[in-house]
């Protein structure tokens, strides 16, 4: 019996215990690294993820039947409830993803190298990139968190204030100051990694004092003050003067991922949300557009009949007045183009982000103004510049002009300011196709084209949405900082109430 | 169900192949016989014998003088005397031995020292006879009289008398019957034995095996252990053992999804106490700890359930399950434990004088229990029409127009995807002509039967098994084959488990046990689930009444077809590719979907261990155990091209390879001693390796480049699919017991786990437990006729976890696909936390355990309160931080609750005649007491609009709908707007609390009657609470095929509620008046639900509360007497029925207990066009040789 009590000393407990706690953590620590990722990238890598996806996702199927189609290019009035005006939440998680990768490179990867020739100019594009981000998530919601978000992991805040759009433009046009300034041509930059312009800091410069061009006007309306004088800042920089510097993603058919966005619409989509709008084809039509056969497909119809006919379909419709819809009779988009995967295999059409003719179409407008030092009899000529560099982009490639085009659409003579301004951008409009964000915004500042929203009173009493509704998680898990953005909008979180720099009476 | 009753119960084929593997093993087991104890003996010895006229004796004295042989026999048992000759030349051993004994019936088995002993089974032959009585003098019929370790038996008659033939030598007879304590005698000489039976005393005496395995007595336990018998497992027919829980134990939850056989099943022991993903508990097979996994689950947007670890356990090879409910119970299976242990024992085989075989036969057809409430008086079209018209000029005019011009012509349908042209809100169904969206003529007809599309489900399941053993060894093996044809036509499952179990004593101290189970499993078309396009129930759910399967079966388009087809774009058809009969990309023809898309997926699992104990002392033993459960899973899924939603409809492809292992490796030493007259003690001290790998490796490509050739290197784009998760536990524990008097128990653990998935700094972490039991009724010796057993007990635990691998670094990820040849990369969407800690559930419980009029009546009653702190969790993050989750230690989830059962023997009587019923109950209260600062909520499970989350104060599962809500009144009635006669909803999205997704409370309640060789049992399983949201409902209100929508199709269609107008400021007030405006019932049906968006989220709320006749069977054992001659010791035949019916049911077309898409967390309280559960009929026989 002594042997058990023996046996049971603590003593012989502890041995047994360290005898098996010394090898208890052997490898641990490289068992539980993880396999499959890494804790260092190349910055490059997240940047052209963001590049790609960022701006890919403007011209998807989801983009185009909701904002797409309140801008009237597309109609999946039949299918979409957001696309008759009734209320849904937007999805902005895709959004701030971009910007986390784009925060990752500052907060992480790049961390402590922001005056090195290593880090200045790679933290600066990532920071532009991250300011075109900024622009369209409050573009579309208005109030979003901004201060308090992209902190990166140690300094995250789990429930983000949202902060003014006011205050956000004015910290975008800070922040985009401040990397123009550290764009250095000297710095290591992306490389092949740089979608945009493969790591070339000259044409970086061009597109930072146009992406500071973009900001100021979009303020025109709300604080004319602040949009001058950054207007004319950037107009007093090199800017992107012509289309070899447009920054665009090229595409391909190699891999589904990489197609043209609408071109993976195609191919992945649903049959029938792939109609245009009415109003959108009509101003084609009836102005003889000579992009009109690259961008619309003759109406299945008028194919079987022989007498080829562009016609898109009415936007908004109620219950009743679709139920008799006959799709067959209405255009998709260009068959022999966008929708054409051999089309695209031969002459991959690109992805734009930012043209040369938009920022002819910007001067112009500065021009009307009188802002930046020009003056408002150089505004035509900007205008028709602009024209000439759209029609040059793929898929048009067109290089001349009809004459009866030009006749029509080309001239300012007997025009108001605000005529002009709507020829301005109606053009812009057409430039813009496959941009949907891009558009809506443009036509919320202006009012121009002018639309005619569809009959059904959804939830907007048959106006077209002013803006785009917040997801539903911020109202589960961002509550009170959500509550509060709501209570400071004239309308709630809903599509009528406008976001701050929309001030334009139209 | 007609046409397949003929089959029963076997198939020809199916047969062949199971004698194949009767041969296959009976081989393999002959040679595990004949090493263990036929060792080498001389059988090269040759002898030459040659004389007449001599007594048997005599010759035998002969060769133990000239040969190394010596004999040993009974001289009653074998004569000896015996007069032969003999005359052999060179002979063996045996040969000699056929000869001395030519004319007798005579065994002999030779041992290593060329013993030979020598025995005379019909010489051995006996008579006993006896009377069986109980205490009071009354004898007792239908006793069931076993000689041990042979097929002789009998049962008593009404006089309770009994007589045993052929009963061999010093026999040890077995006494048992129902509700008594079974006796053994060993009757060496006796030829009368009569016997006094008494009450058994269940829960009393009963051994339950605890945690590692040990066994304690029941009355010894501080805590509450369930014990399920194997052969009430079987008798519930499950094909996953998990689900023949349901009902049997009280607080436990048994769900399942509705995905075939093969699939995984969710069982919930004390409620939910983790936030994660899954809080099933562990199952430890002969100590053995198995893989759980759920791998790829479904997902809100399809998927399809792989099963779990579970299921591919044989329920035939179960002795018993032990459910470990609390902490207390399982501390000593650490981290892995806190969700509660299921233990299975398998069985081991039995000493026997030849082999037991054993055989089951088991046939089983099933349909579908609950299918959706379909309406079958309108068709396809809107507003009470149909939606198009062909014109007699060939061409397609609108309704209203053709109308309007007063065409001549036929209506026509048109494909779409929304309500407007595929819902069921046109004309009635009167057999009228018209043409559908294909451009076939047809009659307009209701199609009450597409449910016929999917075929009656069928299961076969055949069981061998072979037993048998000496003193010192026994083995038994198994081998099962199951085949499956399930409800989704092609769906089919195999399996096949082979079990092995061996014990022998090596010498008198060291011990060894070895099993080895392997199991083998294909499954062929998996169904898919949920809101997914190739999930049947989901096209069916909405299609239009109208379309017959006669329609989809042609299941590609014709040129025809595309010729005069409406509402798709034909730019976009040609013929060949899958005809759909809606327009969107998601969308699939369910035969296309079972004849051209493809899944398959085999496992090949071995789970095995080997066990060596050894007898230091006869109070000490040390015991090594090593144990591995391995499996493979090998996936394949491809789409054909012309696949609608594939790849630019050119097919697709994933094929890939998981390779999972786990390993345990145990060091165990346990002593029992007395340390003096009043007390016990028995102590334990071991320690544990845990190693778990799992890895995926494979492929996936889409567009097919050669058509009909699915296989992964004929694809356009290939990509590659690749996991690999790894970590590793290791222990040190320790437990025992202190027993004083027999009546007083003090029970303790402590266990230190290190874990790989913690920081090193954090990675070690101990937990206690303590338990007392007191037998009251013992220990104050107050036991008389009223009260029979009295136990009071208590326990406090600890448990701790540790978490998934990998949660301690954030880190960077490249995609699968390159962008022109430039590598693009993410950094993860959670924050990680590099300080992670263990999470630490801390229980208390109390209960009693009472027994009644001679334990007649027995009641226990447990009361328990538990927590969880320092959750390792992935919290949800709004995106607006640029984070998706946050990893983090945080929260207290607390569930408290009751279990009490009550069992008794209503009615015995001397007839033979007994009633048993036993009825358990279970609630359990979940509250999320904290999550962490900054936190609100935490997302469960999210689909459409539609939250299930855990929110500080709130019960763990409370449903959101973030979707519209009706307007009403301060009297909460639903306002009506008095123009339109339409309830009216919010103008923008409102949060709307649905209820809790748990139930209240739960129950079972069964009752077995026994009289002779009939046995009756029946099972009733409860639940009451609960609310799911359905998804489907959403889908049936949408597009009207469900009978809710038909009242008021007319426009008679009043809505409840009271009138609302429109104040000065333009707000709508209540009259207070109620409506009586009618509409039409498409006008109210679309304000609910319009779009799938765009709903009144607290209409789809659905009851989960349910009574449901969970189990009847019925089975027969043929009286041994009948059975006397013949080879056969045993025949029990069967029927059962399993999902019968409910007394009590509130879903809209579902199944309560079966509409969840997965197992786990993610698709609590949602339901999406589930497949129905089934209803099943089964007849079973089994034999024992």
């Amino acid at each position: 019996m002594k042997n058990i009590y023996k046996l049971f000393q603590p003593k012989f407990f502890l041995v047994f215990l360290i005898a098996f706690a010394s090898s208890c953590t052997n490898g641990f620590e490289e068992l539980n690294t993880p396999p499959t990722s890494s804790t260092k990238i190349d910055a490059g890598i997240l940047l052209a993820k963001v590049q790609r996806d960022g701006n890919f996702i403007q011209g998807g199927q989801t983009a185009n039947c909701t904002l797409g189609s309140w801008i009237q290019y597309w109609n999946s009035s039949t299918n979409l409830p957001t696309s008759r005006y009734v209320f849904a939440h937007g999805d902005w998680s895709a959004y701030y993803g971009f910007v986390r990768n784009l925060a990752q490179i500052r907060t992480d990867l790049l961390k402590g190298q922001e005056s090195t020739s290593e880090g200045r100019t790679k933290l600066a594009i990532a920071r532009i990139v991250e300011i075109d981000m900024w622009q369209y998530i409050t573009d579309m919601f208005g109030d979003i968190p901004f201060s308090e978000s992209a902190l990166g992991e140690d300094h995250l805040i789990t429930q983000p204030k949202y902060d003014t759009q006011e205050s956000i433009y004015s910290q975008l046009i800070q922040d985009l100051n401040t990397a123009i300034n550290n764009l250095n041509a000297s710095d290591v930059s992306y490389g092949s990694y740089d979608l945009y312009y493969g790591g070339n800091v000259e044409k970086w410069k061009k597109y930072a004092n146009s992406v500071k061009l973009q900001l100021g006007m979009r303020l025109k309306y709300a604080s004319p003050e602040l949009a001058k004088t950054t207007v004319t800042e950037a107009l007093s920089q090199p800017l992107i003067a012509s289309n070899s510097d447009n920054a665009l993603v090229l595409t391909n058919t190699d891999y589904t991922s990489s197609y043209n966005p609408l071109l993976g619409q195609f191919v992945g989509g649903s049959s029938d949300l792939r109609y245009l709008a009415e109003a959108f084809v009509s101003r084609l039509v009836n102005t003889n557009d000579p992009r009109l056969t690259k961008i619309v497909a003759p109406t299945a119809n008028s194919v079987k009949a022989g007498t080829l006919e562009y016609k898109g379909k009415p936007v908004a419709q109620t219950d009743d007045q679709m139920v008799g819809i006959i799709n067959d009779n209405y255009s998709t988009a260009a068959t022999t183009t966008y929708f054409n995967l051999s089309y695209n295999q031969s002459k991959p059409i690109p992805h734009y982000v930012y043209t040369y003719a938009e920022i002819c179409f910007y001067k112009a407008e500065a021009a009307l103004d009188g802002w930046g030092g020009l003056t408002s009899d150089q505004a035509e000529g900007f205008y028709q510049e602009g024209i000439k560099a759209a029609m040059a982009l793929k898929p048009f490639e067109i290089t001349s002009i009809p004459q009866s085009y030009v006749d029509a659409e080309f001239s300012f003579n007997g025009l108001t300011s605000e005529q002009k301004l709507e020829k301005i951008m109606t053009q812009k409009w057409i430039l813009f196709f496959g941009r949907s964000y891009s558009a809506y915004a443009e036509w919320r500042r202006t009012g121009y084209p002018k639309l005619v929203p569809g009959p059904n009173k959804g939830s907007t009493n048959g106006q077209i949405p002013c803006r785009v509704g917040y997801p539903s998680e911020e109202s589960i898990l961002n509550e009170p900082n959500y509550l509060e953005a709501v209570s400071r909008m004239s309308n709630g979180d809903s599509y009528i109430s406008k976001v701050w720099w929309d001030k334009k009476a139209k | 169900m007609k046409k397949n009753l003929n089959s029963f119960p076997f198939k020809r084929v199916r047969l062949k192949k199971l004698w194949l593997m009767i041969r296959c093993f009976s081989l393999i087991m002959l040679l595990s016989i004949l090493h263990v104890s036929g060792a080498a003996f001389s059988q090269g010895t040759k002898l030459n014998i040659s004389q007449k006229n001599v007594s048997i004796a005599q010759i035998l004295n002969e060769i133990e003088k000239n040969s190394s042989f010596k004999f040993l026999y009974r001289n009653e048992a074998v004569n000896v005397d015996k007069i032969i000759d003999i005359n052999v030349k060179d002979a063996d051993i045996e040969t000699v031995m056929r000869n001395i004994f030519s004319e007798q019936e005579f065994s002999y088995r030779i041992f290593e020292n060329n013993l030979v002993v020598i025995s005379n089974p019909t010489m051995q032959q006996k008579m006993i006879t006896g009377t069986v009585k109980d205490k009071s003098g009354q004898p007792i019929p239908g006793v069931s009289v076993l000689v041990k370790g042979t097929s002789i038996g009998t049962i008593t008659d009404i006089e309770g008398k009994y007589t045993l033939s052929k009963v061999p030598n010093d026999p040890a007879l077995v006494f048992s019957f129902v509700g008594m304590k079974s006796q053994e005698i060993s009757a060496s000489s006796q030829s009368v034995i009569n016997v006094v039976m008494t009450e058994e005393s269940i829960g009393v005496d009963e051994v339950v095996v605890t945690a590692l395995g040990i066994k304690k007595d029941a009355k010894a336990l501080g805590y509450s252990v369930s014990k399920v018998k194997g052969e009430d497992v079987a008798q519930s027919h499950e094909n996953n053992v998990a689900n023949a829980l349901s009902g049997k134990v009280s607080g436990v939850f048994v769900s399942r999804t509705p995905s075939g056989s093969g699939g995984s099943s969710k069982v919930l022991i004390r409620g939910n106490n983790s936030l994660r993903a899954n809080s099933q508990p562990l199952y430890v097979i002969d100590g053995v700890p198995i893989v759980n996994l759920n791998t790829d689950a479904a997902s809100q947007w399809g998927g399809f359930d792989y099963g779990d670890g579970v299921s591919n356990i044989n329920p035939e090879d179960i002795e018993t399950m032990s459910v470990l409910k609390g902490p207390s119970a399982t501390a000593l299976y650490g981290q892995r434990g806190n969700n509660g242990v299921i233990l299975i024992t398998t069985k081991s085989g039995k000493m026997k004088k030849s082999i037991g075989i054993n055989y089951s036969s088991d046939f089983s057809i099933g349909n579908g229990l609950v299918l959706p409430d379909f309406q079958n008086v309108y068709g396809q079209g809107y507003n009470g029409d149909f939606t198009h018209f062909r014109g007699g000029d060939n061409a397609i005019y609108t309704m209203a127009k053709a109308k309007s011009l007063g065409l001549t012509g036929m209506p026509k349908a048109s494909a779409g995807r929304d309500k407007l042209t595929r819902g069921s809100w046109g004309a009635k169904m009167e057999g009228q002509q018209y043409e559908d969206q294909y451009g076939h003529v047809l009659n307009f007809d209701p199609q009450p039967n597409t449910y016929d599309f999917f075929n009656p489900e069928k299961t076969y399941t055949n069981n061998l098994s072979i037993d048998g053993g000496t003193e010192k060894m026994n083995y038994r093996f198994s081998a099962a084959n199951t085949h499956n044809d399930g409800y989704v036509p092609t769906n089919k499952l195999d399996r096949n488990t082979f079990n092995l179990k061996v014990n022998s004593d090596l010498t008198p101290k060291l011990q060894f046990e070895g099993m080895v189970n392997y199991v083998n499993q294909k499954v062929e078309n998996r169904p898919r689930l949920s809101d997914a396009n190739d999930n049947p129930a989901y096209l069916f759910i909405s299609m239009p009444r109208n379309i017959s399967l006669e329609t989809l079966k042609q299941y590609t388009w014709t040129a025809d077809e595309i010729k005069n087809q409406l509402g798709f774009s034909s730019s976009s058809l040609y013929a060949g590719l899958e005809k759909t009969y809606a327009t969107n990309s998601s969308t699939a023809n369910p035969y296309w979907t079972i004849n051209k898309q493809h899944n398959e997926d085999q496992r090949d699992r071995i789970i095995g261990y080997f066990k060596l104990s050894y007898t230091i002392a006869p109070w000490l033993k040390v015991i090594g155990k090593t144990g591995t459960d391995y499996f493979v899973d090998e996936r394949l899924f491809w789409r054909a091209e012309g696949t609608y939603s594939s790849t630019n409809k050119n097919g697709d492809i994933q094929d890939y390879v998981t390779k999972t292992r786990e390993t345990n490796s145990d060091i165990l030493f346990t002593s029992n001693f007395k340390l003096n007259d009043k007390i016990d003690v028995s102590l334990n001290l071991g320690g544990n390796r845990q190693k778990f790998s799992s890895r995926k490796v494979g492929n996936s490509g889409t567009e097919f480049i050669v058509p009909d050739l699915h296989v992964i290197n004929n694809v356009k784009t290939l990509n590659y699919v690749f996991g690999l998760s790894e970590s590793a536990i290791n222990s040190v524990y320790g437990s025992g017991q202190v027993g004083y008097n027999n009546y007083l128990f003090v029970d303790f653990s402590g266990r230190n786990d290190w874990s790989s998935t913690l920081p090193i700094k954090n990675c070690s972490f101990f937990y206690p437990s303590l338990g007392v039991s007191y037998i009251v009724s013992d220990a104050l010796k107050l036991q008389n006729n009223f009260l029979s057993f009295l136990k009071i007990r208590a326990s406090v635990a600890q448990a701790g976890s540790s978490g998934d691998p990998y949660s301690l670094l954030g880190t960077y990820s490249l995609d699968s696909y390159k962008h022109n040849g430039v590598a693009l990369g993410a950094y993860t969407n959670t924050v990680v936390d590099p300080n992670l800690k263990n999470e630490l559930t801390t229980s208390y419980e109390g209960g009693f355990d009472l027994n009644l009029f001679k334990n007649r009546l027995m009641m226990n009653f447990t009361y328990y309160k538990a927590s969880t702190k320092n959750q390792i969790l992935s919290i949800s993050l709004p995106s607006s931080t640029t984070f998706s989750s946050r990893t983090i230690n945080a929260g207290e989830i607390q569930n408290q609750g009751i279990e009490f059962m009550i069992s008794g023997t209503p009615v015995k009587t001397s007839s033979g005649f007994t009633w048993e019923s036993s009825f358990n109950f279970s609630r359990n209260r979940n509250k999320v007491i904290e999550l962490v600062d900054g936190v609100d909520s935490y997302i469960l499970a999210q689909d459409r609009g539609v939250y299930v989350v855990a929110a500080p104060g709130k019960p763990f599962g409370e449903i959101y709908g973030v979707k519209f809500a009706w307007i009403k009144d301060d009297k909460g009635n639903r306002m009506i707007d008095s123009e339109t006669g339409l309830p009216l909803r919010s103008s923008g999205f409102e949060t709307t609390d649905l209820g809790s997704a748990l139930p209240n409370w739960l129950g079972g309640f069964t009752n077995t009657f026994t009289y002779k060789g009939f046995k009756l049992t029946a099972l009733i399983d409860i639940s009451q609470g609960g609310k799911v949201f359905s998804q489907s409902m959403r889908e049936e209100i949408l597009y009207g095929t469900t009978k809710k929508t038909l009242q008021g199709r007319d426009g008679t269609y009043v809505a409840k509620g009271v009138l609302a107008t429109k104040d000065a400021a333009g707000k709508y007030v209540s009259t207070g008046e109620r409506n009586t405006k009618q509409v039409t019932a498409q006008a109210y049906w679309h304000v609910v639900a319009a779009d799938k968006e765009n709903f009144v989220s607290e209409e789809m709320v659905n009851d989960l509360s349910y009574i449901s006749m969970r189990e009847i069977s019925l089975s027969y054992r043929i009286p041994s007497r009948i059975l006397d001659k013949t080879f056969i010791r045993n025949i029990v035949v069967g029927a059962y029925g399993r999902n019968l019916f409910y007394f009590q049911r509130k879903t809209d077309g579902f199944s309560p207990e079966a509409c969840s898409f997965n197992v786990q967390n993610t698709s609590l309280g949602l339901e999406s066009t589930s497949l129905p559960l089934m209803r099943t009929i089964g007849f079973n026989i089994s034999l024992g040789l």
